[in-house]
């Protein structure tokens, strides 16, 4: 036997050894920042207060008071759900086209998926190009050609318009990604399902409403809590686009905060953001998770 | 739908054609990319859509690589990934072996602590860290990058860890430490061989993750010579906004060592997304 007293306590020293990196970074490098942030929140802190002091919720009140903040909220909120929305929408019908026996069905997975490995700030400037009012703007070009040239606009110049482009852009890059997603989860369908179905004597709209959707329903608990927050989060593909403009057409939460935290200083002010945000996403996972997590349960 | 032959209907190619036509969506702003970093800046605006003519060159290429120093950033870039991604393999697997193998409640409370952390966004930390590295001297420095990536990507490639260690069956530890071996044998002889899988996967998440990063690096550095290539870009389009057959071949400069990667580990990438996508 190795149980002798030394040795234990010789080895429960080098599990915490094996711990102790993790933990140490982790709590310097996250836990310390994210906690001195919700600090900082309830503070004046800024680049001109040499005392910082409390000042409460003030703050949180303020950010409800501000055009640039009230503009980004409701942009983000905007471009996460219907980001989400679309990009379901459209990766599940391509999913299940791309989960029959076509021959060259892996190769058009690659081409659908393959925009999402690339940076979202040099998709964006790719986009600004193609999207461009100038003569080489491919997608007024198209218009154009195709004899729908009165629907040209300028893309992301509208402040009416620009929000969506932005979120046309996100879909362009992310569908690919989430119909992978629902490809995977397609293989967990019992072949013998379809085969009974189609004996039953079921419609394809029935087959596809009952059968293929209620066994996606994993991949798409998935797909729309990550599309949610990455909607949340978006920055680099608004810096590319429009840099938050026309006026503030397409500000979002990351953009703000890094205007009102670096551009003006705010420390405490962008902080009370930051705090927002993360409250903001903590509620959204927790809901989703909850009903989607009932749907999952009742399907299967 | 037939489940049985492998014949070939005439929906079967209605459908296929029809997805290769939705595929030009995809398909042509990248063709249009490519084509006109290989032309004059006269025919990118007058004729975009065309295929180069007599005007062919590398020219642009040539310019945009020098412009942006590119042998400088792409080393740079491997620098970053490649030390950020081995360290937090390396921290983790260890941490999540200690997790699964230590049942005391203070390890239970770490190990949920790290998962609901997964649920704090990035924008919560940029305040403090930009504090912390002014105070430390940490702001343009590898060091300083590589601790942001390394352990703002922790709690996620711990978890990942966790429930692959966790499907490990416990006798291996115990007869691994009734020959004797030490806790840290145990783990690098016994246990880190059969997490090959989970490591890879985790380590191509990292690797493009880490590569496109901008956020981090547009806040801790602004040397050009400590820049990534995704930094680079973004510096050089501020100063040729409008010139765009200079800033078409740099995006494709960009671009190109992440399609390499992907066309090697495809595989891997796409058994490793469901894996991955976890985390947000």
């Amino acid at each position: 036997m190795i149980g002798t007293k030394k040795t234990k306590i010789k080895s429960a020293i080098e599990y915490e050894i094996l711990l102790l990196p993790a933990l140490i970074g982790f709590a310097v490098v996250f836990m310390y920042p994210a906690v001195k942030s919700l600090i900082y929140s309830f503070t004046d802190y800024s680049v001109f207060n040499r005392t910082i002091s409390f000042i409460g919720l003030q703050n949180f009140i303020e950010l409800f008071h501000d055009d640039r903040m009230t503009a980004a909220i409701k942009n983000s909120i905007l471009y996460a759900v219907l980001f989400t929305f679309l990009q379901s929408a459209l990766a599940i019908p391509l999913a299940v086209a791309l989960d029959s026996k076509i021959r060259t069905r892996n190769v058009l997975r690659t081409i659908f998926y393959m925009p999402h490995i690339f940076s979202a700030l040099i998709i964006g400037f790719v986009w600004s190009f193609n999207l461009s009012t100038s003569a080489f703007g491919l997608i007024n070009n198209t218009l154009r050609d195709i004899g729908l040239g009165f629907l040209a606009q300028n893309w992301l110049g509208d402040p009416h318009i620009a929000i969506y482009s932005c979120i046309f852009v996100a879909v362009w890059q992310g569908t690919g990604y989430a119909m992978m997603l629902y490809v995977a989860n397609l293989q967990s369908v019992p072949r013998e399902m379809y085969e009974a179905a189609r004996i039953d004597g079921a419609s394809a709209f029935q087959t596809f409403r009952y059968i293929t959707l209620s066994f996606l329903a994993p991949a798409m608990t998935i797909t729309t809590l990550t599309g949610m927050i990455a909607g949340l989060k978006v920055y680099e593909q608004i810096v590319a686009l429009t840099n938050g403009g026309p006026g503030y057409a397409t500000e979002t939460l990351t953009t703000a905060l890094m205007y009102r935290g670096f551009t003006e200083n705010r420390y405490g002010y962008a902080s009370a953001l930051a705090v927002m945000m993360m409250l903001g996403i903590m509620v959204i996972s927790f809901f989703q998770l909850r009903i989607l997590s009932k749907r999952e349960d009742k399907l299967l | 739908m037939s489940i049985s032959g492998e014949r070939y209907h005439t929906r079967d190619y209605v459908l296929e054609i029809s997805l290769w036509i939705i595929s030009l969506i995809i398909l042509i702003p990248f063709y249009y990319l490519a084509v006109n970093t290989f032309k004059s800046p006269e025919h990118v605006t007058n004729a975009p859509l065309a295929l180069p003519g007599a005007d062919f060159s590398f020219s642009s290429y040539v310019e945009a690589w020098s412009r942006m120093s590119y042998p400088r950033v792409f080393l740079n870039n491997l620098i970053y990934t490649g030390v950020s991604v081995m360290l937090n393999l390396f921290v983790s697997s260890m941490a999540a072996y200690a997790l699964v193998m230590k049942k005391t409640k203070f390890h239970r409370f770490i190990y949920l602590l790290f998962i609901s952390s997964i649920m704090i966004p990035f924008q919560m930390l940029i305040i403090p860290l930009m504090k912390m590295f002014s105070d430390f001297h940490m702001m343009n420095t590898y060091q300083g990058v590589i601790l942001v990536y390394v352990f703002t990507n922790i709690a996620f490639t711990t978890f990942l860890y966790y429930s692959f260690v966790k499907t490990i069956p416990h006798q291996l530890e115990e007869a691994a430490r009734m020959d004797g071996a030490t806790v840290m044998q145990t783990f690098w002889r016994i246990y880190f061989p059969l997490l090959v899988p989970v490591t890879v996967t985790a380590g191509i998440h990292l690797v493009i993750n880490f590569w496109n990063d901008f956020l981090v690096q547009v806040l801790f550095i602004s040397k050009p010579e400590m820049q990534n290539i995704t930094r680079a870009v973004f510096s050089n389009v501020g100063m040729f906004s409008t010139d765009w057959s200079m800033l078409l071949p740099m995006f494709m400069l960009s671009m190109l060592p992440l399609l390499v990667f992907f066309f090697f580990m495809q595989k891997y990438i796409v058994k490793g997304l469901v894996a991955g996508s976890v985390k947000g």
